[in-house]
């Protein structure tokens, strides 16, 4: 069989075409650095000492050991916290059973996000809190923690329930470091963040 | 007879046809943030809409007034603004675009059920 050169051309064009390039072999370390003394440094999540639904107090070093995936919501928010929080699930529904990976939602409005309240909020979700943790504590405290994992938060009497946020969930590994993050509010873009979440798990695979 | 159907059959499935569109648009606008726009809902917080156990007849009231239950933690806020018929068209969508259920509000139903909400 002879086969036509532009046919050749068009189905390469196409396979090639249909490639995933947006997923790399290892996942980049995301954020500013700056070179001290010959050392990188990277942009980390700073100390934060929070309270979880259960009144414990959680910091950094409770999470060393585990990636995780971090949101900002509040309860009360009623534009686009529901969306990002089904985003969230599935992501805990696809790694229910990875015991390396944990969920971390923090509360923006910590004054009414008590932990009871927070408790009965990740009942309703129906999540096992031990893999899946909401945190509350110091409003300015949060707010600024926002900004380390590429979220904004602030007060905003003008918006609908009294907060402006955005809805990225970022993905930190081991050392504290920003490996991701998808828009929770765009399943699509969640898509690509749940490979990003397997390529970053291959790195602890061979490790 | 049978050869119309089945045109008409190849025709709405075809098209994703959608009975209530005014309805579905107003439940994109108003709904969809917590229902999800598939009806599918999150878990006990957001109910879904799909395959709920709610009467039509419940559903202008509901929309109209929200809903808040002692037992759930989040309160549904009332949808304000709407007029009867766009009342009637959500309801519609939801019972028989979203669960296929062959349940219709008219407009004169709907204006009686919403004249007879008890306010809460």
């Amino acid at each position: 069989m002879k086969i036509n050169p532009l046919v050749a051309l068009l189905i390469t064009c196409f396979l090639v075409g249909c490639q995933r390039s947006d997923i790399p072999d290892v996942l980049p370390i995301l954020g500013d650095r700056e070179v001290i003394d010959n050392d990188t440094v990277y942009h980390t999540i700073p100390e934060f000492s929070l309270l979880t639904q259960d009144s414990v107090s959680v910091t950094n070093a409770d999470l060393d050991n585990y990636i995780y995936l971090s949101d900002f919501f509040f309860s009360f928010c009623p534009t686009i916290c529901p969306k990002v929080k089904k985003q969230m699930l599935r992501i805990y529904k696809k790694y229910e059973d990875n015991d390396l990976i944990r969920l971390v939602s923090h509360s923006i409005d910590p004054k009414r996000d008590t932990p009871t309240r927070l408790k009965d909020y990740a009942e309703s979700l129906n999540i096992n809190t031990d893999k899946w943790m909401f945190l509350t504590g110091d409003k300015d405290e949060l707010h600024d923690l926002a900004e380390y994992y590429f979220n904004s938060a602030f007060d905003d009497p003008e918006a609908p329930g009294g907060f402006n946020h955005s809805g990225y969930i970022t993905l930190v590994d081991t050392h504290r470091r920003i490996r991701s993050f998808g828009l929770g509010t765009d399943p699509e873009d969640v898509d690509k963040l749940l490979l990003h979440i397997d390529v970053l798990l291959k790195e602890y695979e061979t490790h | 007879m049978k050869r119309i159907s089945l045109i008409l059959l190849v025709f709405f499935t075809a098209c994703d046809y959608v009975q209530y569109q005014q309805g579905k648009d107003l439940y994109v606008t108003h709904c969809a943030h917590c229902h999800m726009e598939d009806g599918s809902g999150v878990e006990d917080l957001y109910p879904a809409m799909k395959d709920m156990d709610v009467r039509i007849d419940e559903l202008p009231c509901i929309i109209t007034q929200g809903i808040n239950h002692p037992e759930t933690l989040l309160e549904m806020v009332a949808i304000e603004g709407l007029s009867d018929v766009e009342v009637s068209n959500i309801s519609n969508y939801i019972m028989s675009d979203m669960n296929g259920r062959n349940e219709e509000l008219t407009i004169k139903r709907t204006k009686t059920l919403l004249s007879q909400c008890t306010s809460q």
